[in-house]
């Protein structure tokens, strides 16, 4: 790849970051949902490495724990105690 | 859940303690981060380049021109910040020609200094962020289209133009790459990508 390309790469870069930036509120929800997340729920996949930091969680075990990751929904569903 | 009280609050937490940025505003600035800290050396991930950028705003080293929206500057931050690490490596990997030239008796090294050709890591690296970028998209071909347009530096209406797209087709394309882009930004995964 030649300077130039790198350098294409670059504006091709920006000009993605700029729809991302422009992303409606609701278009971030309909990806997030997309995903399974609920960016709404305290707690959401979302938000680690964001609010949460990943690697003091991950110490913690916490991240096994968040409510809606599909890991936890299948550890829920498996859980009869969660059925109530 | 609850978080732990013992738990530091992150730089980007604190920010949208402070009302700096909205909830929403996090989702975006870690997209961006994700899209950016692709190809970096593996010491630094995605949450170092969003929480880097919340730090300098936050201890008052960036500061957000009046007008300018939050996201905005923060995202300029977040791209300075990998062009900061960029320099960094090729500073670092720059040593090596002159190491070893003098290791070599002869002197005869080529691609020393003012070398115009980029690294060769750099390249490779490139190759493979736009393999995965072409990769995002491959099952929508209009899109692979927006972003060879985007690619050769044409502005939307010469992207339509050359690829005779409406500007319905054009802008509900670019809806689909945002939605692409956001799914890959927010999926869940680890702290490196």
């Amino acid at each position: 790849m030649t300077i130039d390309n790198v350098e294409r790469l670059e504006g091709l870069l920006y000009a993605l970051e700029q729809e991302l930036i422009g992303a409606t509120d609701e278009e971030i929800l309909a990806a997030a949902s997309d995903l399974g997340m609920n960016p709404a729920m305290k707690g959401s996949a979302a938000f680690f490495g964001v609010t949460v930091d990943l690697r003091t969680k991950a110490r913690q075990g916490y991240v096994s724990q968040s409510s809606d990751t599909p890991g936890a929904r299948r550890a829920l569903k498996d859980d009869p105690s969660s059925r109530d | 859940m609850e978080i732990p009280r013992d738990v530091p609050k992150t730089p980007a937490a604190q920010a949208l303690a402070l009302n700096l940025v909205t909830a929403m505003d996090l989702l975006r600035l870690k997209s961006v981060a994700r899209l950016y800290a692709r190809g970096l050396p593996p010491e630094v991930g995605w949450a170092d380049l969003l929480q880097e950028a919340f730090a300098r705003v936050l201890d008052g080293s960036r500061k957000c021109p009046e007008g300018l929206p939050m996201t905005v500057f923060l995202s300029g931050v977040i791209r300075s910040i990998r062009a900061e690490h960029w320099r960094r490596a090729r500073k670092r990997t720059a040593r090596l020609p002159q190491m070893l030239a003098e290791l070599d008796p002869s002197g005869n090294l080529e691609g020393e200094a003012g070398d115009a050709t980029p690294h060769p890591e750099r390249s490779l690296i490139a190759m493979q962020l736009l393999t995965e970028i072409y990769r995002l998209f491959a099952e929508d071909p209009r899109a692979l289209e927006v972003i060879e347009g985007l690619f050769e530096g044409l502005l939307p209406e010469q992207i339509r133009a050359k690829y005779d797209m409406s500007k319905t087709d054009y802008d509900s394309t670019r809806k689909r790459m945002r939605r692409a882009l956001l799914r890959e930004g927010l999926r869940w995964g680890g702290h490196d990508n």
